[in-house]
């Protein structure tokens, strides 16, 4: 009897602590396009945006799974489809994957000031076309910025053309995050802020 | 009769200290620089601007100069430790191949530029760089090791006036590097 017990406590632990370790396994982000996968506060596209899990991302799902959607220890929704059991390394462009619950591009920035996608004039976008093209996600990486001058600034732009409506000025010494690599310019996140913008790759330096 | 004359001097010194600290009220402070010396700048806040001070540490510091008037440019100013230059490098003194060197790091900056030179009242060498549409004007100085730069950024698509400019030189002309009273 005690035997019987014992066999059916151990069993039930060894269950249980499968079970946990699968929930706590590290799994990533690997979307079709490259571009990062919007975090939600609830299973489904309605629920709330909370914030943006990128390309190539280490993420921890806690088990839960509703409506294709999988909970993430970091507290946040993102679809299930997104998850992938092994690091997916650089995007590599020309994925046939689907894109309908993906970040529009290279979105605006958390402060609110962006009228979506990275707008700026007409004509910042059409000289930023080439480098529109060559754009790529990266898992996010930190830069300082740099200048020639000690009292050089440093141009954050709505779109990656020099013509581009200006964001914000930064000092040479100023900690950023890429997020996305072009051409010649580099999609940069401030941590501080959350502004989200565009500079020139040789004012950064990793 | 001394007696008169000294009451007189004592009170001619106390409204002269009285204009002096009047004037310096007028001035806001901008940050205190303290390597190669302390010093803190002092502006006068250019008419119908806000000053918003974005970085101030002891060897660099930024704030710009907002406008509720769309039409008016925003300003930038920047000061910045530089190792290279000597204490006491100023523009008009630094060698042909230094001040080929700044203009270099401008056409890195944008190979659009336009480099000139002037001055300011008191005869302070300056750089003007500028874009040829007008929609940007950089005004560079050197002073006591730091680099001050002073970028102006037209709001309008007919680009900087000469009177904008005009007032940003008169604006740099006016900008204190106070030292401590010991």
């Amino acid at each position: 009897m005690y035997k019987r017990i014992l066999v059916t406590v151990i069993a039930l632990l060894l269950v249980l602590a499968i079970g946990m370790s699968s929930a706590a396994a590290t799994m990533w982000i690997k979307t079709g396009n490259g571009k990062p996968a919007n975090g939600r506060t609830g299973p489904g596209k309605d629920y709330d945006f909370a914030g943006y899990f990128y390309y190539g991302q280490a993420v921890e799902p806690d088990g839960q799974s509703v409506n294709g959607y999988t909970y993430l220890i970091d507290g946040a929704w993102v679809m299930t489809k997104f998850l992938v059991n092994h690091d997916p390394g650089e995007y590599v462009p020309n994925s046939n994957w689907g894109t309908n619950e993906q970040s529009g591009g290279s979105s605006g920035s958390s402060s609110g000031k962006s009228s979506g996608g990275s707008s700026g004039s007409s004509s910042a976008l059409s000289a930023a076309s080439a480098e529109f093209k060559a754009a790529r996600y990266v898992t996010p990486y930190e830069v300082t910025t740099y200048h020639k001058r000690s009292s050089g600034q440093i141009n954050m732009r709505w779109a990656p053309a020099k013509n581009a409506p200006l964001l914000h000025s930064y000092a040479p010494g100023e900690k950023l995050v890429v997020i996305a690599e072009l051409k010649d310019w580099r999609q940069v996140q401030d941590p501080e802020t959350g502004w989200v913008g565009f500079i020139r790759g040789d004012f950064l330096q990793r | 009769m001394k007696k008169i004359v000294a009451i007189l001097l004592s009170l001619a010194l106390l409204l002269g200290c009285t204009a002096v600290f009047a004037e310096a009220d007028e001035k806001a402070s901008l940050g205190t620089l303290s390597v190669n010396g302390e010093f803190t700048i002092q502006a006068k806040i250019p008419d119908g601007y806000v000053m918003k001070i974005r970085r101030a540490d002891e060897t660099r510091i930024q704030a710009s100069f907002v406008s509720d008037d769309d039409t008016k440019p925003v300003l930038d100013l920047s000061v910045g430790l530089e190792d290279a230059w000597e204490p006491g490098s100023k523009l008009n003194n630094i060698s042909e191949e230094d001040l080929k060197a700044i203009e270099a790091s401008f056409y890195w900056d944008d190979p659009d530029y336009v480099i000139t030179y002037g001055e300011t009242a008191y005869g302070t060498k300056l750089l003007f760089a500028t874009l040829p549409d007008h929609s940007v004007m950089v005004i560079y100085s050197l002073y006591e090791g730091y680099e001050i730069e002073f970028t102006l950024y037209s709001t309008v698509e007919t680009g900087l006036t000469q009177e904008q400019i005009d007032a940003c030189v008169k604006f740099l002309s006016d900008i204190d590097f106070v030292a401590p009273q010991k």
